[in-house]
């Protein structure tokens, strides 16, 4: 899978494509953490790219926000869209994680 | 007769009455239901169980019996080859409006007969070419006797409809309704363009289609409310007045008034006679028509229901119950075959209009009009060019939505084909009317008609198809696999089915997470084979494996447990195959574990 990481605002981007199953997880896991562990404690991450996500994607995405939350950071996703947002619905991880509609708005939250 | 042949006969009724009555019309009743799982779309002003104003009622009702009214050239035809006097010719054209309004409410009821949906009927070319036969043979009372016998086979096809389904896949519906836009489209075209009229046509005919398409075009368009919703109505209007000023409806024209009365009442006053020669041209014609029907239900369907999945048979059953009945009724008060009017389904898609209590309404109109031959005269008054506006711009709704049923569908080279050639050929009869002139006169009837030809063709090659064609597919996995090889399996299964995308994405997501789980916490020894197995109902995968049993929870574990206990991650997976599909069981027997889901379609 790729990870696209920008900094916008004080506030680190990080675009993911393709899969995020138990093959990719474990790898897009690790690079969220690290990120926060260098200090990027408040980060949006932009599901728009991804077709397809499984209980380890969701697994990888529930620790990046614990550890984000234990460094006093935020974590907000993005582009929750079509088939991802279905999976979200019936896993019931709305409540979970601060969804916006868009990457701009996700800026705006951590920012508030 | 003797008692060896009333016996015979009896034996005959019996067998009959065991076929037809007791298992097809049973099952007809039991499901005459109301459209109450019917979800209105939003582009519908007054949905088909609404009941509108009743000036918007009147309205609108008087736009249908525009439309109609139209084809009441089909009897007068057959008049003008049978040679009757004008006197004759009136009250013959008075009855068929009477068997119009009494074909329009049938068609309205909701019970063992009538589709349920505003589906006025009208004269058809269909009944054409055997009439003509007919007239030639016998002379009219032929051709009343044999319209009888065609609304007879329509009324016997109709309660075997719903056997026919699974040759009846939603595309090859789609493709019905599309062509049944063409059908409209190519009317609305020669009318517009002004092929077939006597007399030469100019910038002043153009010039009223002009104005009548632009008027109706822009109200649908731009308008609002009122405007919006009446805006085929103001657009004939107008194209009426246009057509007066400019002199294409000529002044004299109007003068046919004031020759018939005012007030007449229609009289029977003929026989019926029947021949053996008729029958085949008339059955075939009988069997295009109810074709046609379907097309024209289905499109029905699609127009009323914003949740249209599939054609739904019970009502398209019912509505060639009642058109076979209408067809019965026409030919016992002295007229021509009727079918369903594919251009006032196309007027209901324009206006956003489809209630039913307007064909009631229209019914009890026509009823009235019957007795009313100068109205009548001046129904047929309305200029070719402004009629062929009004349906150019229905063509476009109904057009659509052919089209969106077709491609709501994974489409495999199949069933592109089918699709392909249905059109292709539907087509060919539009443009191509020479198409039929070496054809048998006795199936004539169906290379004639775009919407017949077409379906038929998309029928054949579907039942062609078939041959061979196995519901049932199976791949064995390899642990280590790769997913594309899996989602590959779903893609090509689904193409061929002809199923929706949208529950092949929850089948693949299912299957994709199941066999996830099954490699990181199952222990798989061999390989995992998977079973598919699909009705155009359901959707069945069973999953074989040598390996531990997958839990398949009811509730959802907690996020501390997914992030910290290997439990509660599989227990996740385990959840969100529950939820994915709509029922699903786990099992396991001699160390091999069986994961079966269940998909509704």
């Amino acid at each position: 899978m790729k990870l696209v990481v920008e900094e916008t605002e004080g506030v680190t981007i990080v675009e993911a494509y393709g899969r995020l199953d138990s093959t990719t997880a474990k790898e897009f896991g690790d690079r969220l953490i690290a990120l926060v562990q260098a200090g990027r404690c408040s980060l949006v991450i932009d599901l728009k790219n991804i077709a397809y996500i499984s209980s380890a994607g969701f697994r990888a995405l529930l620790i990046a926000n614990r550890t984000t939350l234990e460094r006093r950071g935020k974590l907000a996703l993005c582009g929750v869209i079509g088939e991802v947002k279905r999976l979200f619905d019936i896993g019931n991880f709305n409540e979970e994680f601060l969804i916006c509609p868009s990457q701009a708005e996700g800026i705006g939250k951590l920012r508030a | 007769m003797g008692m060896a042949g009333a016996s015979e006969h009896s034996r005959v009724a019996r067998i009959l009455t065991k076929v037809f009555i007791k298992r097809q019309w049973l099952q007809l009743l039991r499901n005459a239901r109301p459209s109450a799982t019917q979800k209105k779309p939003g582009e519908l002003i007054h949905g088909v169980d609404d009941v509108p104003p009743p000036l918007l009622i009147t309205f609108v009702g008087f736009q249908h019996i525009s439309l109609v009214r139209i084809q009441l050239i089909y009897p007068a035809l057959v008049i003008q080859a049978a040679g009757l006097p004008i006197s004759t010719s009136v009250n013959m054209l008075s009855l068929s409006i009477i068997a119009l309004g009494v074909a329009a409410i049938l068609q309205s009821m909701k019970g063992p007969v009538g589709s349920g949906f505003l589906c006025p009927s009208c004269h058809t070319g269909i009944f054409l070419e055997p009439s003509l036969a007919a007239v030639k043979l016998g002379g009219m009372p032929l051709v009343f006797g044999m319209t009888i016998v065609a609304g007879i086979v329509q009324a016997a096809l109709a309660p075997m409809l719903r056997r026919i389904r699974p040759l009846l896949p939603p595309e090859i519906g789609g493709l019905a309704v599309f062509l049944v836009g063409t059908s409209i489209a190519a009317f609305g075209c020669r009318y517009v363009i002004g092929v077939g009229v006597k007399d030469p046509v100019g910038r002043d005919y153009w010039l009223v289609a002009g104005i009548t398409l632009a008027t109706t075009v822009g109200l649908n368009v731009w308008g609002k409310g009122q405007a919006r919703l009446y805006c085929a109505i103001i657009g004939t209007a107008i194209g009426y007045g246009a057509a007066i000023i400019t002199g294409v409806l000529p002044k004299e024209a109007l003068h046919v008034l004031t020759e018939v009365p005012l007030f007449a009442i229609p009289y029977i006053d003929h026989g019926c006679t029947f021949s053996p020669n008729m029958i085949l041209p008339f059955m075939v014609a009988a069997l295009a028509i109810t074709l046609k029907g379907i097309g024209d239900i289905t499109a029905l369907q699609r127009i009323n229901d914003a949740g249209w999945v599939r054609a739904e048979m019970g009502s398209i059953s019912r509505g060639a119950f009642a058109n076979g009945l209408s067809n019965m009724f026409a030919g016992l008060v002295g007229t021509l075959g009727l079918t369903p009017s594919t251009a006032s389904i196309g007027l209901q898609a324009a206006t956003g209009v489809s209630s039913r209590v307007i064909g009631f309404a229209i019914g009890a109109m026509l009823f009235v009009l019957g007795f009313l031959p100068s109205v009548t005269a001046s129904l047929i008054l309305i200029p070719r060019p402004v009629m062929g506006a009004a349906l150019l711009f229905s063509a476009c709704f109904v057009l659509i939505s052919g089209l969106q049923t077709i491609t709501s569908r994974m489409l495999d080279a199949r069933r592109t084909i089918v699709i392909g050639l249905g059109i292709a050929s539907g087509i060919a009869a539009e443009i191509i009317p020479t198409f039929a002139s070496n054809i048998p006169p006795a199936i004539e009837p169906v290379v004639s008609s775009s919407i017949v030809l077409g379906t038929i063709t998309a029928l054949l090659l579907n039942g062609l198809f078939r041959i061979g064609q196995r519901d049932r597919l199976t791949l064995l996995l390899d642990p280590t696999g790769a997913a594309t090889e899996l989602n590959e399996f779903f893609d090509a299964a689904g193409r061929r089915w002809g199923a929706r995308p949208d529950v092949m994405v929850r089948v693949a997501f299912g299957i994709d997470q199941a066999v996830e789980t099954i490699r990181e916490h199952c222990d798989p020894e061999g390989p995992i084979a998977i079973e598919a197995r699909f009705d155009e109902f359901n959707l069945d995968v069973k999953i074989n494996y040598r390996g531990v049993q997958l839990d398949l929870p009811e509730q959802r574990p907690s996020g501390r447990d997914i992030m910290e206990t290997e439990t509660g991650y599989r227990q996740l997976a385990g959840f969100m195959l529950r939820q994915n599909a709509d029922r699903v069981y786990s099992s396991v027997k001699d160390k091999t574990s069986v994961l079966e889901f269940h998909f509704d379609h």
